[in-house]
């Protein structure tokens, strides 16, 4: 990183060289790395040693006291072979799916807080964002009371309409869309903030020019609000993905009981797999193999996503 | 704690030396002021363990012993992770599904020869317990407690629906016959509970079959008369004599019934705390031996009492654990009324803790015990249980046990046949 300084001093102008001066290079440039050392540090403890670990170990048989032999790729040879990995992969995206429901649903919402002249914007927020920094265990909890299917309070209300429901989180038809749901509801508070933000960050003049134009408010919406919004929109869809494919706490309080679940295996996602594999069936070896390719697939899909972007992003 | 036991060990080193040979007496004061760690997950028999150190302590007051107490949820993970890193408690609890696994990877410190020298033979305790914790020929563990399942049932439903109370003539059919009589939809009021529950369901019914789970590298679920134990619950599930699956994951069978919403169930020793703690409860309930099917049949696990293979303390643990055995252990873990102690005689403080209830039920399906069933990988095919079998738990009867079953043991073949 050390560029030497006297090399491109000639062709910068002076402002520029001064800053240049204290970016790399001699005592200054020390200091800076100084300052990124608290967080490059835990970074690299806590984040790419497990991960650059994590991958090497896929490639080994762990005993489950400890000490591994390299195996190839037979952990992954298992993974591919293990019907139940296929089942949580298509679980996953499907998580992913059901989640990708919270921008339109936080777009709609943002702006309706954001009509001029709505009273206690502030309360709609804080209502909206409580969710979200409620802790998904807790929540989870709530929300597999609110699901039981003998004393649940939404078999009760539909009840009232003569409505019998099932077993929500146990019926293996309805036990994904259930805690999919339920995931949606969690992350509304967080992705309104973030369109609120953006829908006021969008220049007055513009809605103004299309309303003099004739535009509706519906017009004004698609036509001159979403383009403006959609940087907001792609940043939110990468954290989203990368969210709902790492889905396992709400998995986890929901669809786990005392006695079998029978639809365990129809909510199952790939991190819930790999808590299984790694912490009750002691396989460390394939679960390790299965973190790498979950990391693989994140990795796929956010590339995707900014391959795409330049179709559909309007940068202003 | 290794640094104190080397000081130790260098202290009295000279002092042997000096003595010229150790006899078993230097021995004993060579580990004397030993500190152990007690590893266990119970915080309701917390107390009853403060009585037992106690009392160990006045025979061995130089052997301190702390309890540490990890809840169930993590224990074994915390277990598996500080024996390997190091810091694992001396002595610990051990069940059934996990000795296989610790025994046979060298953690745990074989006690064969130690009480042999001592001359204590564990007859006291249910062979089929004992035997549960011995691996290729050595003995790892001695039990401190055992379950069985007896029938717990309401009195209320029983003669509200006018049918006698279940006792030792009772069959499946009986069952079956009397599920009839309490099924009221309108109540959502069960005859029974079939969970999915392996160890209060499954296994009394596929050993009342002549079933058997695993043998060796080879699962029973492919044998004809496993699944005609599996069928008594599926055939009541798919008659709408018994809630299904989805309704008992929701809602566990225990509650439903605490919750008078079922006539019956199958449950634990423990359970019985629960049931005697709300008085409304307490009034309606009692327990009776399992109805029996082809044969009576019944599945004991217990607890056992290991030691770490790494402990600094070797003498003192096995000490400690010894003493676990004994008749006094027994009675002052039975008088505390949380479980069934392993001592034969000892149950009689447990008994006598909730009067109301006929807690000998358990003691007398002793003789009709089989042992719980494990392998070394016990948790992952104990896993594909659930998982596979589930389907033919939900009430449909399209989808058939058989089917399940079959697939469940070709699954658990394969993880048999890849243990160490």
């Amino acid at each position: 990183m050390a560029v030497p300084t006297t090399a491109s001093t000639p062709a910068t102008p002076a402002p520029a060289r001064r800053r240049r001066s204290i970016r790399s290079g001699g005592r200054a440039g020390l200091i800076g790395y100084l300052f990124i050392a608290p967080v490059g540090i835990g970074l690299l403890v806590l984040y790419i040693y497990p991960a650059v670990a994590t991958f090497a170990l896929s490639f080994t048989d762990w005993g489950p006291f400890g000490g591994n032999t390299f195996n190839g790729f037979a952990n992954y040879v298992a993974v591919f072979r293990n019907d139940l990995f296929w089942r949580s992969l298509g679980n996953t995206l499907l998580y992913m799916s059901i989640g990708l429901f919270v921008i339109p649903i936080a777009i709609v919402i943002a702006t309706l807080l954001n009509k001029p002249g709505l009273r206690g914007v502030g309360v709609y927020r804080t209502l909206y964002f409580i969710p979200f920094v409620t802790l998904p265990v807790a929540s989870g909890m709530v929300w597999k009371w609110l699901y039981n299917g003998d004393y649940g309070l939404i078999n009760a209300f539909l009840g009232n309409f003569g409505i019998s429901g099932t077993y929500w989180v146990a019926n293996p038809a309805t036990a994904l869309m259930a805690i999919g749901i339920v995931q949606v509801w969690s992350q509304i508070g967080y992705y309104l903030v973030i369109f609120i933000a953006g829908i006021k960050a969008i220049p007055q003049t513009y809605l103004e020019a299309a309303e003099l134009d004739g535009a509706g408010p519906l017009r004004r919406f698609f036509t001159v609000v979403l383009p403006l919004l959609s940087p907001s929109i792609f940043f939110c869809s990468v954290i989203n993905v990368i969210a709902t494919l790492q889905i396992f706490d709400l998995i986890y309080v929901m669809s786990q009981s005392s006695s079998a679940n029978p639809a365990f295996n129809s909510a199952q996602s790939i991190v819930t797999l790999f808590y299984q594999m790694a912490f009750v069936e002691n396989n460390k070896g394939n679960a390790t193999a299965l973190a790498f390719l979950l990391m693989l697939l994140i990795a796929a899909l956010t590339a995707v996503q900014f391959r795409l972007q330049k179709k559909w992003v309007f940068y202003d | 704690m290794r640094r104190r036991a080397f000081l130790r060990a260098a202290a009295a080193a000279p002092a042997a030396a000096v003595l010229g040979c150790s006899s078993s007496s230097d021995d004993d004061r060579q580990h004397g002021h030993a500190s152990i760690s007690y590893g266990m997950w119970d915080q309701l028999q917390v107390p009853a363990m403060h009585e037992v150190i106690a009392a160990f302590r006045k025979e061995h007051p130089d052997i301190d012993v702390t309890i540490q107490l990890t809840p169930f949820s993590t224990y074994w993970t915390r277990l598996q992770t500080s024996i390997t890193g190091g810091g694992a408690a001396d002595v610990f609890w051990m069940n059934g599904p996990n000795i296989r696994r610790f025994s046979h990877y060298g953690t745990l410190l074989p006690i064969s020869d130690r009480l042999a020298a001592d001359g204590v033979d564990l007859a006291d305790h249910p062979d089929n317990l004992v035997d549960l914790y011995a691996y290729q020929g050595e003995q790892f563990g001695i039990p401190k407690d055992y379950d069985c399942i007896s029938l717990y049932y309401n009195t209320e439903l029983f003669d509200e629906a006018g049918v006698p109370y279940p006792d030792d003539t009772w069959t499946w059919e009986t069952v079956r016959e009397a599920c009839r009589e309490f099924r009221v939809p309108s109540r959502g009021q069960f005859g029974i509970s079939s969970a999915l529950d392996r160890q209060r369901n499954l296994y009394p019914a596929i050993f009342q079959n002549d079933g058997w789970v695993v043998d060796g590298r080879e699962s029973g679920f492919a044998d004809e008369r496993t699944i005609g134990g599996l069928e008594f619950w599926t055939d009541l599930i798919n008659a709408d004599l018994a809630p299904n699956a989805m309704a008992t994951a929701d809602t566990t069978g225990r509650s439903l019934f605490l919750g008078g919403k079922l006539a019956m169930y199958y449950g634990l020793p423990n359970d019985a705390v629960e049931a005697y703690d709300d008085e409304a409860v307490r009034e309606r309930t009692d327990i009776a031996v399992l109805p029996q099917g082809s044969s009576r049949g019944n599945v004991i696990h217990g607890l056992a009492n290991v030691i770490n293979a790494r402990t600094p303390f070797p003498d003192a643990a096995y000490e400690f654990v010894k003493f676990m055995a004994t008749r006094e252990v027994g009675e002052i873990q039975g008088a505390s009324g949380t479980i069934l102690p392993s001592f034969a005689g000892t149950e009689s403080g447990y008994v006598d803790s909730k009067p109301e209830f006929n807690l000998r039920a358990f003691i007398d399906q002793i003789p009709d015990c089989i042992a719980y069933p494990i392998s070394m990988d016990t948790n992952t095919w104990e896993n594909q249980q659930y998982t596979l079998l589930g389907d033919a738990w939900i009430g449909d009867p399209g989808r058939s046990v058989a089917d399940a079953s079959h697939a469940l043991a070709s699954a658990m073949n394969l993880v048999l046949e890849q243990e160490p």
